[in-house]
Parts: structure tokens; C-alpha cells; sequence
């Protein structure tokens, strides 16, 4: 939730202003605030679901259950981590419903294969056919940017758990794309 | 040579390894041609992923977007839709949605009910408290058993008859018509409530009578104790329709003892009691019952003094935060740093309790005046204290 276009940041009072009015039930304040976080929200949720009419409704309710829920905001929460999260949350369930766990139809190369040599479609696929826990910590690290701490502290993990899990979510892709997991067992 | 783990290789590629650990693995990392490929794979996967992960549909998409977003959010006192409303499960679908569903007219003769549930559930309330109070005023307009009288014609035909006869008939105004006294039927006022003034000197036979309007005038059996017995025989009141506007509360006239009938009306006691009777509706064929509520005037408040003074130590040393309460009206205060109180307590005689840290409890009557002179409480310390071995 850190990539706010230059164009669209304003000063943290004067956001912090803006959230005040809209706990107050202030409509126009809190559509303010959704121009200002509208595509960080989108870029979450497409980062997860993949598709662009989907990823468009999922980002209307997220908005929408940050409306209804705005009376209930904490002072001390930030407008953007709680928005962030309605949308993470909303994406992750839309996700579980549609994960199967089948392994995707077309394998890419050979255990031999390098980076190189399997496409987007093949990406997407493996994508699709990890774990949405998976899924959810490799946009979390590589799409937002997030160090391990912060992740941990976003999925209320230990840091431990953390680790093996963005690494463990990095070898199901390789997996899944038939690549070679990692190096030889140590 | 020991290879790196995922993890480690996961780790240096989000540079999250530190110390020691990061040197390591970065010279590992050099030495290992089959490590630094896996670093590479998983380098380029995750370039990979990051292109996957991102669009870039406009800034007409985001427009468009947030313009869905403004007409869906709704003015928070209306109540959010039911799009809005749905779970996440049915958000799925891409298509525009359907306008909302319209209720269908209710067929004719059938009232419309709301499509989910009540929407003000206060109106129901209002409605059952409504149809509650009603039934309770034809149950007791009907001479049910609320003052102790039981009627001895029953069956849903009398009932009924005197639901109706309650409804819309207006009574006629009957001052103390005693001609249709004797329709009456005397009601036996239990015999204990009659024991507080048996010791009357005058006959037995009216003692019930006198015991009864002892205990309307005065209120509460224990007020009926304290005052003194009538010199004269006074019978119970006549049922008089008074024309005070105002209506017994509900409470009194459930607290008050059962019925009271006296046979002969006296009008001087209708000027002595504050009574107030409530001649019930009578139907042919059923007797006649009379009820008497009292309203009692509340008592006058009580005059209230103000009892200031400071609270010292053995030494003369001010005691702050020393609780000062008069347990007996219930008033608690605190001494502020100088020592010092301010209560305002009825006037009467009291008892005055100051309890502080470090000190013994203090209790002293007090006779609290409209203007009680100033106090000096002085405390003593408390014993220190030892433990038992």
C-alpha cells in the first residue's frame, strides 16, 4: 500500500483529516480517500485474482465494506493498511473458493529448465494451482514490497514461519512449473 | 560442499540476511556455480511473477472505477444495499448487475409484509405493548381477581359481554348514589390487617372498617402503627366518583390493600381520606364490585443541611483524600489537600464515618441542622502492621 502515486499523495494531517471526517459518516471525505488508494487496492487484488473485471468488482466491495465499516475505524489505524487489508482479505476469500490444488495442465520443461525457458501463460498457470497462502505471501513480498517483518506482521506469523514460507512459496512455483527446486540437497 | 537451503537462497535474494549469515552466503554464493544458478531461476521467477502480478489499465479504467465506487457508496442514513450486503461469494460475476429486486404487490386483501423480518423493531414492540395493555384493562375491567374479588358468574358469554359493555359504553356519573348501594357486595378486609388496631376502644364489629381507612389515609401498614386510632368510628368510604383528573398510578394501586366495601357511606369520610374508588361497570346478572385506590401524596422533601469541617492527624496535619460519608443517606465525600469536606445531607440526626489509609476508622453522631457548625475530625493512626509468623 506504499506505491500512492506522486500525483495523489497529500500530507499525512491532511489524510488523517480526511479519515476523521469520513468516521464522521463524511461521504465526500471518504471518496477522497478512495481516489487517493483506489489503485493501490486494484493492484492488490489483480496481483491476486488475475483478472481485470474481477479484480474491478472485488475493488468496488472493498471500498464499499470499507464504507459501511468506517464507523468502527481506530483512531490509530491508518486508513491505507486498513483498506489494504478489507482488500487482501475480500481477494484471499474469492481465491480459496476457486482453488482447486490441481496441479496446472501443462507442465513447462524439463527438471532442467531454467527461467528462461517457461512462459507467462505457464507463470500464471502454476500460479493459479499454489496455495492462496502462497499466493498471498509472494504479492505481498514482491508486488508490495514488503520485508519479512512486515509480513509477518501483516499475516501475524513468526518470523520463522515467515521465512520458510515466502521460500517454500517460491519452490511450489518452481515446482509447478517443473523446474528444478533449488540447488542439490545441501 | 554443502549447498545453500531455500531458505537461505530465498533470504539473500530479498536481502534479508545480515551479519555473519549474509557474508556467508554471498561467498558461498561465488564459490558454488549450482547455487547461484538456483539464486538466478529463482532471480528471473520472481520477475517473472512481478510482471504477472501487474496491470496497467489506464487512468479512464481507474475514473471509471472510482465512479462505480461513488455510486455505490450510499449516504450513511440510508441503509446500505443489498448488492453491498451480499458475501463475497456472489461478487464473482463480471456482468452488470441486475436492478434490485422489486417486492411483489401483496394480492388483494393481504397486507404487505416486509420482505426480510421487521425493519422497526420498535414498532412491533409498540404493537405488542399496545395489544398487552389492552388485554390487561379487559382482564381487570372484567373483575378479574386483581384486588382479591373473585366473581362467581364466569364463562366466555359474561366475559364478553363485559369486554363490550367496557368498550364504548360511557358510564354515567354517579355521585355517591347511595341508593345503589346495596347492589354491593362487602368485602372482608383479611383479618391480620385488622390486629394493629384491635386495641381501638370501639366496638370489634367496626374495628375492620376503622383498620381499613387507618390504612388508606395513612399510607403503609407502618405508618397506619404510628398514628394514633380515630376517637370516632370512621367507616370505610363510599365508592364516590371523584372528579380528579388525574389517574392513580399503576403501582399504587396495586400495592394498596384488596377492596374495600363499606356497607353504610358516611360523607365526612370522603373529606378525610384522599381516597379515590373506582366503581367498576356493573352488568346485569353480575355483582357489583367496587375497588378503592388511594393515591398517597408523596412525603415533603426533606430539608438539607450542609455539615462542612476538616479532618486532621494527631499532629493537626491536614488528611487529604479521606473518604467522610454519612452511610445512613448514602453521601460520600472526599477531604481535599487541606483537609477539608463539604456534604449536603438531610437534616436529622446522623452518623458521620471518616475513613483514611494509615488510620483508624472514625465514627461520631452528628445532628445535622440547616446550618451545622464547622467540624474538626481528628483521626488516629493505625497500628502498624505485623505479620504473623
Amino acid at each position: 500500500m506504499d506505491r500512492i502515486p506522486e500525483s495523489a499523495r497529500m500530507d499525512a494531517a491532511e489524510e488523517e483529516l480526511l479519515v476523521r471526517s469520513a468516521v464522521g459518516g463524511d461521504r465526500a471525505a471518504f471518496l477522497a480517500l478512495a481516489r487517493l488508494h483506489l489503485q493501490p487496492v486494484y493492484r492488490i487484488v489483480f496481483a491476486l485474482i488475475r483478472d481485470r473485471d474481477q479484480a474491478r468488482q472485488l475493488a468496488i466491495d472493498t471500498f464499499l465494506r470499507g464504507w459501511r465499516g468506517m464507523r468502527h475505524m481506530p483512531t490509530d489505524q491508518s486508513f491505507a493498511v486498513r483498506i489494504g487489508r478489507i482488500a487482501r482479505n475480500l481477494a484471499l476469500a474469492h481465491q480459496r473458493r476457486l482453488f482447486t490444488g490441481s496441479p496446472p495442465a501443462t507442465p513447462a520443461a524439463g527438471p532442467a529448465a531454467g527461467a528462461d525457458d517457461f512462459t507467462l501463460e505457464q507463470c500464471e498457470e502454476a500460479f493459479a494451482s499454489i496455495t492462496p497462502e502462497y499466493q498471498h505471501v509472494l504479492v505481498l513480498r514482491l508486488l508490495e514490497r514488503q520485508t519479512y517483518a512486515e509480513i509477518a506482521s501483516t499475516l501475524d506469523l513468526p518470523p520463522a514461519i515467515t521465512i520458510s514460507r515466502v521460500s517454500g512459496a517460491r519452490q511450489a512455483m518452481l515446482e509447478r512449473l517443473g523446474a528444478a527446486s533449488g540447488p542439490p540437497a545441501p | 560442499m554443502r549447498h545453500l537451503t531455500p531458505q537461505q537462497l530465498s533470504a539473500s535474494l530479498d536481502e534479508e540476511l545480515t551479519g555473519v549469515s549474509k557474508e556467508l552466503v554471498e561467498r558461498h554464493l561465488v564459490a558454488c556455480p549450482e547455487c547461484d544458478a538456483a539464486s538466478e531461476r529463482l532471480s528471473a521467477l520472481d520477475a517473472r511473477l512481478v510482471v504477472l502480478m501487474s496491470d496497467e489499465p489506464g487512468e479512464a479504467f481507474f475514473d471509471e472505477l472510482l465512479e462505480a465506487v461513488e455510486l455505490r457508496i450510499e449516504v450513511p442514513e440510508t441503509a446500505p444495499s443489498p448488492v453491498a450486503a451480499r458475501p463475497p461469494a456472489r461478487k464473482r460475476e463480471t456482468r452488470p448487475e441486475p436492478p434490485r429486486a422489486v417486492p411483489r404487490p401483496a394480492p388483494e386483501g393481504v397486507a404487505a409484509r416486509p420482505a426480510h423480518g421487521s425493519r422497526q423493531p420498535w414498532l412491533a414492540l409498540a404493537l405488542c405493548l399496545a395489544v398487552l395493555l389492552v388485554a390487561v384493562l379487559v382482564y381487570r375491567g372484567a373483575g378479574a381477581p386483581a384486588f382479591g374479588v373473585r366473581f362467581e358468574t364466569a364463562g366466555w358469554d359474561s366475559l364478553a359481554r363485559r369486554a363490550l359493555a367496557l368498550v364504548p359504553r360511557p358510564a354515567p356519573r354517579v355521585p355517591a348514589a347511595p341508593e345503589r348501594e346495596p347492589e354491593a357486595v362487602p368485602v372482608v378486609v383479611p383479618a391480620p390487617t385488622a390486629a394493629p388496631v384491635a386495641t381501638s376502644p370501639e366496638p370489634a364489629a367496626e374495628s375492620t372498617a376503622t383498620a381499613a381507612a387507618t390504612r388508606v389515609a395513612a399510607g403503609p401498614p407502618r405508618a397506619a402503627a404510628v398514628e394514633p386510632p380515630s376517637p370516632e368510628p370512621v367507616a370505610a368510604p363510599a365508592p364516590v366518583r371523584t372528579a380528579t383528573p388525574a389517574r392513580p398510578k399503576r403501582s399504587e394501586s396495586t400495592s394498596r390493600p384488596p377492596a374495600v366495601k363499606a356497607p353504610a357511606p358516611t360523607g365526612s369520610s370522603a373529606e378525610r381520606l384522599p381516597a379515590r374508588q373506582t366503581p367498576s361497570t356493573t352488568l346485569p346478572g353480575t355483582r357489583r364490585i367496587v375497588t378503592t385506590t388511594t393515591v398517597t401524596p408523596p412525603p415533603p422533601p426533606a430539608e438539607s443541611g450542609m455539615v462542612c469541617g476538616e479532618v486532621r492527624d494527631r499532629d493537626g496535619n491536614p488528611v487529604a483524600s479521606a473518604q467522610v460519608m454519612m452511610s445512613d443517606v448514602g453521601v460520600v465525600v472526599l477531604t481535599d489537600r487541606a483537609g477539608r469536606f463539604c456534604m449536603s445531607v438531610p437534616v436529622g440526626e446522623r452518623t458521620l464515618s471518616v475513613l483514611a489509609m494509615g488510620f483508624l476508622p472514625k465514627h461520631r453522631p452528628l445532628s445535622v441542622q440547616k446550618r451545622t457548625p464547622e467540624l474538626t475530625i481528628q483521626l488516629e493512626s493505625a497500628p502498624p502492621f505485623q505479620s504473623q509468623p
